[in-house]
């Protein structure tokens, strides 16, 4: 039956499929009503188990598999870089922020982001700003989430699956589950990518250590004679300077990671504050835990294939396994890429089709619409949304692949939003024109410091990544502006404050 | 700018501010592991071999567990607190 190596990995990837497409259209994935803060958020909340998993899963992209080996190939241990944000997000931003977006969430039913800005700065076109906003630099998130896998898709195939057929199969499940199921279906789905990809890396990086003997010792020595610079930093090709490791884990990622739209989603969506406080505390292990065997799989790819460099360093592991795994543990590592990416496009595809129709459709367009009509409408931008991010993936567009650069700066910049929101002070210190123009000038900050423009003819000193330059000019901005511009409305500050200070500051 | 605690002095602290005890252990925690990780690498930035893997290496993860395991020990303190506070 199975003659041909591929036969095996396409036999496990059919498996996979058959798995997900189960967990996620399942009755437990069942919208319990026919409401739109049941189906793109969950209204009675999930609780900690699944909605760590979910969270787990749909933290680690694409970039978990394959995408950190390439960077171990290419960087050495410079990636422990990650190791900064996969602590200081859950600790920082979800412990923190999250869990208020949770309180927040659940006492005033909010289902998108632009939801708990509009409330707190006031409604209007500022919501279909937040909205466009986010969702520009979203979609090529989700396009960068498709390309990974369907390529190591393809290659564990050796091509009998093309690349375009990998991409329409990702796409095909996503709508799938996704319109069948709402965020259900993807936190369900997630549960199962999470526990298949930690399993696949685990059982990789043990594969790796049997490659080479089953000795640590001996694959760090073998790392130390081809290049003792990929056991230091800046490592081999001086990415990570003092500058960048100051910047670039914080500012570049832990920051923004959970201020995602699919963040806001999973916070809306947990059963209590407590819950998500829990998995602040606790998420970072598995997190962290993920990222410990890569740098066994990107070491021994180094080993093997020294001579791949650039892009071709992000498939050294496709290429080890194509070589010298079994055909059947090559399509469990296969699926397990899979699972990397699609547990991140589809948190990204529910909660920007959540905000095309809540922020715009159900804002702008028609307003009095029943439920089960905003869901229908929903379902749609699903499917459209899923297109454009295949369509995408098939073009190599220099526009997709600078955005997927910017995101990060330009999610960061509505953090001073978030901030003004969910963590009262003493006063109010940010109006909606004040953060509109704040974010408007550190974009345009932000954009101008990327290395490719002017930020490579900054002093080697101060070269910081784009986000922490676009903060530096947002939050001055924004808190020049707002002093002299209309302040949001006591009554609206006064009611979101009092809920917060029920819940975080009861002895105040 | 609005100054709220003209209207309701009891309620408006800063929530930025840590209020009691384990709060700002967690916070002290959380900045000596980060700076433990962000700066203390560099001081031990060697090809050397811990257990086999790289000390880079070892270190951040070494401190990004103690870093995770203490601010979850103070995170649950926290809770407990909350929970007494309800009166669960």
């Amino acid at each position: 039956m199975f003659s041909e190596s591929w036969h095996y990995t396409i036999a496990i990837v059919i498996a996979y499929s058959m798995l997900i497409l189960w967990v996620g259209t399942g009755r437990w994935a069942k919208v319990g009503k026919v409401r739109m803060d049941d189906y793109f958020k969950v209204g009675p909340g999930f609780g900690f188990l699944v909605l760590y998993l979910g969270i787990a899963g749909g933290f680690h992209t694409a970039f978990a598999i394959p995408g950190s080996m390439g960077f171990y190939h290419s960087h050495g241990v410079a990636f422990a870089a990650n190791i900064l944000w996969t602590v200081f997000t859950p600790l920082g931003m979800i412990y923190f922020i999250g869990s208020r977006i949770t309180c927040l969430g659940r006492k005033f039913n909010y289902i998108t982001p632009a939801d708990m800005l509009v409330d707190y700065f006031g409604e209007g076109k500022f919501r279909a700003f937040i909205a466009i906003y986010t969702l520009s630099c979203c979609i090529p998130l989700m396009t960068a989430n498709i390309v990974g896998p369907a390529t190591l898709l393809s290659a564990g195939t050796e091509n009998h699956i093309p690349y375009w057929a990998a991409l329409a199969i990702m796409g095909t499940m996503v709508v799938i589950y996704v319109t069948s199921s709402g965020i259900r279906g993807v936190t369900w789905t997630t549960v199962a990518q999470a526990v298949w990809m930690f399993v696949a890396v685990w059982a990789a990086a043990f594969w790796c250590l049997d490659l080479i003997d089953g000795d640590l010792m001996a694959l760090f020595t073998r790392v130390q004679d081809m290049d003792p610079a990929m056991l230091t930093l800046p490592g081999p090709q001086g990415l990570a300077t003092p500058q960048w490791w100051a910047t670039w884990p914080v500012f570049g990622i832990a920051l923004y990671w959970a201020i995602l739209p699919r963040g806001f989603m999973f916070f809306y969506s947990a059963k209590d504050v407590q819950t998500t406080k829990k998995i602040g505390l606790t998420v970072g292990f598995y997190l962290m835990a993920l990222y410990i065997p890569a740098m066994v799989i990107g070491f021994t790819a180094y080993t093997y294939f020294p001579e791949l460099s650039g892009t071709g360093a992000d498939s050294s592991f496709p290429r080890l396994l194509a070589e010298y795994a079994p055909a059947w543990f090559a399509g469990i590592i296969v699926a397990g890429g899979l699972a990397a990416g699609m547990s991140s496009l589809d948190a990204d595809t529910n909660a920007n089709s959540a905000m095309l129709t809540k922020d715009f459709y159900a804002s702008f367009i028609k307003k009095d619409a029943t439920d089960r009509h905003y869901i229908t409408v929903g379902r749609v931008f699903v499917i459209f949304l899923v297109a454009i991010t295949v369509l995408a993936a098939t073009r190599n567009w220099g526009l997709v692949v600078l955005m997927i650069g910017v995101t990060a700066s330009m999610i960061t910049q509505l953090l001073p939003a978030v901030i003004a929101v969910t963590v009262p002070m003493k006063r109010v210190w940010f109006t909606k024109a004040g953060i509109t123009s704040g974010i408007l000038a550190g974009l345009t900050v932000a954009l101008a410091t990327r290395p490719a423009l002017l930020g490579g003819m900054l002093p080697a000193g101060i070269r910081f990544d784009p986000s922490f330059w676009g903060l530096v000019v947002n939050i001055p901005v924004a808190l020049l502006v707002s002093r002299f511009t209309k302040e949001p409305d006591p009554a609206s500050v006064a009611r979101i404050r009092g809920a917060l200070n029920e819940e975080f500051h009861r002895g105040a | 700018m609005t100054n709220i605690s003209a209207d309701k002095p009891a309620s408006n602290s800063s929530h930025l501010i840590p209020q009691t005890l384990w709060e700002k252990l967690y916070l002290g925690w959380f900045l000596i592991c980060f700076l433990m990780v962000w700066i203390g690498t560099w001081a031990v930035n060697k090809p050397i071999a811990v257990l086999g893997m790289p000390l880079v290496y070892v270190w951040c993860s070494g401190w990004g567990i103690v870093w995770l395991a203490g601010c979850w020990s103070f995170g649950t303190k926290i809770a407990a607190d909350d929970a007494a506070i309800k009166g669960e």
